[in-house]
């Protein structure tokens, strides 16, 4: 039987749930727009940013441009994590409805 | 459902919300589709009365009449994405608006561009001008709509593809033949195209929209 205790735990937080959907969509999200996107605060999202870095799923670029520019993306284990996931998720559903 | 799979599919009808909302962006909205469509046709009509070569305008005056329908639709448009992203508390300058922005503008500066040197080519007297403009309108406004495929819905994929091909078309030899008197048919194609297309796009969506707000068996 699957259950929600086999879920990744470092996904399975709304605020770093939101934050993986958005990479998963697309890549490349700067602070700022992922913070608009998710009416996040600033505190908030760096918090989960920093747990998810930590875990080796997203991964942080620094560009210079006229102002320094900080840019996410999953890194490629977070996409598999990501996906599995939602394999799990899928599979709770599947398991309800036999 | 047990809980866990309520839970679980809560959990996955709220990923892929987000993940709707994140990639996919409405760069012309429905409304201002129908009124480019309409004003096009307007346009379109009042210049189709003043057709004979005596009374047909300048290049540079078709030209600038057209830009003057272009802000009034681009004004429209904006106003309406304005409220749109008001009424669902969104942001107006959101990354998907930023993303629409940078795949639109670089196709449609070309066509404006090739537009001005066509108004500005020497030696030709304006002959194919005005069907040139035209077809560089369309053809680009159909570029630029398709430079948003990756992020924009299925329709405005289709109104791109439309204006696309429609352009290829006015460029085709035995088009181009049958272009002997260079305004009418330049009127035509621009009514054809900004006003039919914008308003098959228009309507498309709005009975996509009732479609998706009905529910199920009702």
């Amino acid at each position: 039987m699957i259950d929600f205790s086999q879920l990744d735990k470092t996904i399975h937080e709304k605020g770093r749930l939101a934050i993986m959907t958005l990479l998963a969509a697309r890549a490349g999200w700067s602070f700022q727009d992922m913070k608009v996107e998710l009416k996040m605060s600033d505190g908030n999202l760096i918090t989960h940013l920093r747990t998810l870095i930590k875990g080796g799923y997203v991964a942080e670029t620094r560009q210079m441009k006229t102002r320094p520019q900080t840019s996410y993306a999953l890194t490629r284990s977070g996409r598999k994590a990501f996906e599995a996931y939602l394999t799990l998720l899928e599979g709770i559903v599947r398991s309800a409805r036999r | 459902m047990s809980n866990a799979a309520h839970e679980a599919t809560e959990q996955l009808r709220a990923i892929r919300a987000l993940m709707e909302r994140s990639t996919i962006y409405r760069a012309v909205s429905a409304p201002a589709a129908a009124f480019a469509g309409l004003l096009s046709l307007a346009v379109s009509g009042w210049l189709w009365m003043h057709r004979e070569p005596q009374d047909a305008p300048r290049p540079v005056v078709f030209l600038l009449i057209w830009l003057g329908v272009l802000l009034a639709a681009s004004l429209v448009n904006t106003a309406l994405l304005y409220r749109s992203a008001r009424k669902r508390g969104e942001v107006f300058v959101s990354a998907g608006m930023k993303h629409a922005l940078r795949a639109l503008l670089p196709p449609l500066i070309a066509g404006f561009i090739m537009s001005l040197l066509e108004v500005n080519r020497p030696g030709l007297g304006g002959l194919n001008c005005h069907t040139n403009i035209a077809a560089y309108w369309i053809l680009f406004y159909g570029l630029a709509l398709l430079a948003t495929g990756s992020f924009s819905p299925r329709s405005m994929q289709a109104l791109g593809a439309g204006f696309f091909f429609f352009g290829v078309l006015t460029f085709l030899p035995p088009v181009r033949d049958l272009a002997g008197r260079q305004f009418p048919v330049a009127v035509t194609f621009m009514a054809s195209s900004f006003g039919l297309l914008h308003l098959v796009y228009a309507a498309a969506v709005w009975i996509q929209d009732r479609r998706e707000s009905t529910p199920a068996g009702a």
